[in-house]
């Protein structure tokens, strides 16, 4: 309250050592680099040996996963465990800037036959609750898969076969299970 | 900027300019086309032998360089547009000098496919007086089709 004029001016000040840098780096700047250091780290390790980013390109897992939906790939779902049928899974190719996302549907061991749109595994029918069928899906041969190998493909089968990736991967290529 | 690249950086800046020449807009004229691919060729040995897989699974072999400036060519006029990346290139020298074997992944984007066409290359290369150049591509399957 200013007396000499009568209206009611508020002053603020800042409190006292306030400087302008404050509100951006902290009262200790020693401090806050540590904390930004390691929340960079944690983000690196996460990011680059736990959960690995991936944006989905194309209709092949469509309805299931969207094109351009985003997505992790937990690395280390399959260390004290195996691939599991229906797990959505990353295939790699080169490296890992680029993988395949793919639900597995036939295990090590297995034979493995589409007919009719209808996977068969060791000749009973698979429900698969996930895919959008196309009943011209046939394959001509049969495939027992050997002790490392699994059937990846995607839920959208109404696209061509032709025009579809998806086959038999060894068991080194799966990166890891989808997180979402 | 290296002022003297070894081989491997040679080579990955070749792949890289192969990448960006394979490329092409669906926009581009029919003289851009014959230019495109004359670019496209200038990466390749004269008796190259390419032997990839379509995006429809069928086996493709291409043997000499004119005739893959033909193809590509061809492709560009059918329009659509193409881009062409090279994803983690492994570079492996070859004992003999002059010589080296490439592993990458290529995403080829059609500009009217609604999916990208992935597909592992292998490719040899040689060093000729006038660079690196591809004497051989092979597809390799990530994922074995089922018949």
């Amino acid at each position: 309250m200013n007396a000499d004029t009568g209206s009611s001016t508020e002053v603020r000040e800042s409190p006292p050592g306030f400087r302008w840098w404050h509100p951006l780096i902290g009262r200790n700047p020693k401090a806050t680099l540590i904390r930004a250091v390691s929340i960079v780290l944690v983000c690196f390790v996460f990011f680059r040996f736990v959960a690995l980013p991936v944006r989905v390109h194309g209709v092949s897992m469509e309805p299931t996963y969207r094109n351009g939906r985003v997505n992790l790939i937990n690395r280390l779902s399959y260390l004290k465990s195996t691939p599991r049928r229906g797990d959505v899974v990353g295939v790699t190719f080169t490296g890992e800037s680029v993988q395949l996302l793919k639900r597995i549907i036939a295990l090590p061991g297995e034979t493995f036959r589409i007919s009719g749109g209808v996977v068969h595994i060791d000749g009973n029918p698979l429900e698969e609750p996930y895919t959008t069928l196309n009943e011209s899906w046939t394959t001509r041969t049969e495939k027992t898969l050997g002790a490392f190998e699994y059937v990846v493909i995607g839920d959208n089968r109404s696209m061509s076969m032709n025009l579809h990736t998806w086959g038999v991967v060894d068991r080194s290529r799966i990166v890891g299970k989808a997180v979402f | 900027m290296v002022l003297f690249p070894g081989d491997e950086a040679e080579i990955r800046e070749m792949l890289a300019e192969l990448s960006a020449a394979a490329s092409f807009r669906g926009s581009d004229k029919p003289l851009s086309h014959m230019a495109n691919a004359a670019e496209l060729a200038g990466f390749f040995t004269e008796d190259v032998e390419i032997r990839a897989k379509g995006p429809g699974g069928e086996l493709r072999r291409v043997q000499g360089k004119v005739n893959l400036q033909q193809i590509a060519v061809s492709a560009q006029s059918m329009g659509g547009g193409l881009s062409v990346t090279f994803k983690d290139v492994l570079v492996q020298l070859g004992e003999e000098e002059g010589a080296a074997t490439c592993r990458l992944t290529m995403i080829a984007n059609g500009l009217s496919e609604p999916t990208p066409w992935v597909q592992i290359l292998e490719l040899e290369v040689t060093d000729s007086n006038r660079g690196w150049k591809v004497a051989r591509v092979e597809a390799v399957e990530a994922v074995e089709r089922i018949q």
